[in-house]
């Protein structure tokens, strides 16, 4: 496998690695599991539990990829 | 072909369309490369763009003309299950991030236009760049066709029938993307998306007020939901529907990062930041999508009735055209016009990048490949410009010789069958542990699988709460029933999900096989460094050729 191929001296050294990149699941548990919002209650104002929680969730989504970005770019 | 057409709205909506066709022409000179006659400059735009061009471009590119008017139409008539593609549009980013700068940068590196072009290299297989060249124009291509629905239902609402406006709309379209290239649709998305962004957010505010507030609206729909005899339709998920709405998200947010076009907007990007950035910021877009479906719901409440529905003969009518109806019936004309134009435009955007993109895979996977072996770049740019065209010749013959139902059929099987390449491009760019002949396997059981399930959903229409008539025996959408598989519960699923799990098991049995039999292994042509190489890195193609 390529891998194992020596590289170059000069940029071998890098990699996508972080440990702030398991916060990209958030997103994934808080949208993917239905059972956690499939409700009518509390409405926020008069728009069921079910649409408002997603359309917030939006912000769980952009928050995470964004703390990513900028602690990992170079 | 012109009767009863609301002549203020006609006549905002031409005046927007010609003055962005303008801007299409003009594109040829912005940000002007020395040579047009390249496939990194007609076909990438220059593999140049800045954080705001990209947000504009991908935007532009992933959320349609047909998305803004069949999402909300899903949701006028079935209710919660339409609101997927709020999670499918809030989790693809998060699961793409690392895996298109991953992407972005050997493509940067080796010069890789298209998806399959790093297949190739990557797994050293030409078959196997050969079928995800073909998975891709063929996803495409129906895409494309669904863009002129989008359009259609815009016309049809303003009271324009007939076919010659939406030739003539395409005509223009062709010739601009024909000479400008990937940098026609990057500065008509600016306007498109302006306009867009414009709409939703007057009609979220004026129309809920108009029609009472949002309690009235969701009464509404759920008083439609109750009388109407379909089990499966409301305001919330009914029980067999939830694992039908998360893995349809999750399933179509694997799926999106690998359409041709939207790659060909990640390999656009100047470098690995402005692609991290945009991670971040396109959920805007996401925003105004969940905004969007909404207005179904609105449409419930002001009761629109789609064009050609006729409840005494039981038929549905043309769902798509409930926005544009919506926004006819709560706007002024002229702001009606500039609502129309915006969907309108919204329609050309995506089908010029997707029209470079199939012309791109033919180009680069089939006609250098097969036909031209020692294509110059000229050649390769001539190429994909003839090929542009014929794309959107194809596309109109679809919508106009075909019944527009089979482009809508083949868009929910591009889907599916895009899905299956993602052993190959997604996991490929992670790791070369699957056998080249395993993928290829893989692959064609995923295909089969999903045709097979898709093949066997009905489309039903329901009398009462337990009876129903088959309105449509095959591909009557994409939820298929676990209890098909013989399991014991009325749940759904998705099945292009189906499909990429049996595509995936696959893989990994037959790698196992091919490796015991040791059949030959691909060669590698690329370098773990250069995933994670950015633009002030070389090209292979800016080094002597001895080192290649």
């Amino acid at each position: 496998m390529s891998d194992d191929i020596p590289e170059g001296t000069r940029r071998a050294e890098r990699s996508d690695h972080s440990p702030l990149n398991w916060l990209l699941l958030v997103p994934l548990f808080a949208t993917l599991i239905p059972l956690l919002y499939n409700r009518e209650s509390p409405k926020l104002f008069d728009i069921p539990f079910f649409y408002w929680y997603q359309l917030a969730a939006i912000s769980i989504g952009v928050t995470a990829t964004l703390i990513v970005y900028l602690k990992t770019r170079r | 072909m012109f009767d009863n057409v609301n002549v203020v709205q006609l006549t905002v909506f031409t005046l927007l369309f010609v003055a962005v066709s303008v801007l299409g022409f003009l594109a040829a000179r912005w940000r002007r490369a020395d040579d047009l006659e390249h496939l990194d400059e007609w076909g990438l735009g220059g593999r140049n763009f800045g954080s705001w061009v990209t947000w504009f471009l991908i935007g532009g590119d992933l959320y349609t003309a047909y998305t803004f008017v069949a999402v909300p139409a899903l949701v006028f008539g079935a209710g919660a299950i339409g609101f997927f593609a709020v999670p499918y549009t809030i989790v693809v980013y998060p699961i793409v991030f690392l895996v298109v700068i991953r992407l972005w940068s050997v493509s940067h590196v080796h010069g890789f236009v298209t998806p399959a072009d790093f297949v190739r290299a990557r797994h050293g297989s030409s078959t196997l760049a050969l079928l995800v060249a073909i998975t891709g124009i063929v996803a495409t291509m129906p895409y494309i066709a669904l863009q002129l629905v989008g359009i259609e239902a815009v016309l049809k609402a303003m009271g324009v029938t007939g076919h010659v406006p939406i030739i003539v709309a395409f005509a223009i379209l062709a010739a601009y993307t024909y000479s400008s290239g990937l940098r026609a649709p990057a500065l008509i998305a600016f306007v498109k998306d302006a306009l867009i962004y414009v709409v939703i957010i007057v009609a979220v505010i004026v129309i809920p007020y108009k029609l009472g507030g949002w309690d009235a609206i969701f009464g509404a729909a759920e008083a439609k939901f109750a009388a109407s005899p379909n089990p499966a339709d409301g305001v919330l998920l009914g029980g067999p529907a939830q694992l039908q709405y998360a893995t349809l998200a999750f399933g179509s947010a694997l799926a999106l990062f690998l359409y041709p076009h939207s790659i060909t907007a990640v390999l656009a990007s100047r470098d690995r930041n402005v692609i991290k950035r945009n991670m971040a910021a396109l959920p805007a877009y996401s925003f105004i999508l969940g905004l969007l479906a909404l207005l179904g719901y609105m449409a419930i409440k002001a009761e629109i009735v789609p064009i050609g529905a006729d409840a005494d003969a039981g038929l549905p009518g043309d769902s798509n055209t409930i926005v544009p109806l919506l926004f006819d019936q709560m706007f002024p004309s002229w702001f009606a016009g500039v609502a129309m134009a915006a969907i309108g435009i919204g329609a050309l955007v995506p089908a010029a990048i997707m029209s470079i993109a199939a012309a791109n895979l033919w180009t680069r996977n089939i006609y250098v490949e097969y036909i031209n072996k020692d294509a110059t770049p000229k050649q390769e740019a001539k190429s994909s410009k003839l090929a542009s065209l014929v794309v959107k010749a194809g596309a109109l013959v679809a919508i106009i010789a075909l019944d527009p139902e089979f482009s809508i059929d083949l868009q929910l099987i591009g889907g599916i069958i895009i899905l299956q390449t993602l052993p190959a491009v997604a996991l490929g760019l992670y790791t070369r542990w699957f056998h080249r002949w395993a993928l290829i396997a893989g692959w064609a059981a995923g295909m089969v699988v999903g045709f097979w399930a898709t093949y066997q959903i009905e489309q039903r229409i329901f009398t009462s709460a337990t009876e129903f008539t088959v309105k449509k025996e095959h591909f009557g959408g994409s939820a298929f029933p676990l209890a098909n598989l013989g399991f014991d519960t009325d749940k759904l699923i998705y099945a292009g999900f189906l499909a990429i799990v049996v595509n995936l098991l696959v893989c990994v049995i037959a790698t196992f096989i091919f490796r015991a039999l040791k059949l030959a292994e691909g060669d590698d042509a690329t370098k773990t460094s250069e995933y994670f190489a950015d633009r002030d890195d070389p090209r292979l193609r800016d080094l002597p050729e001895v080192v290649q």
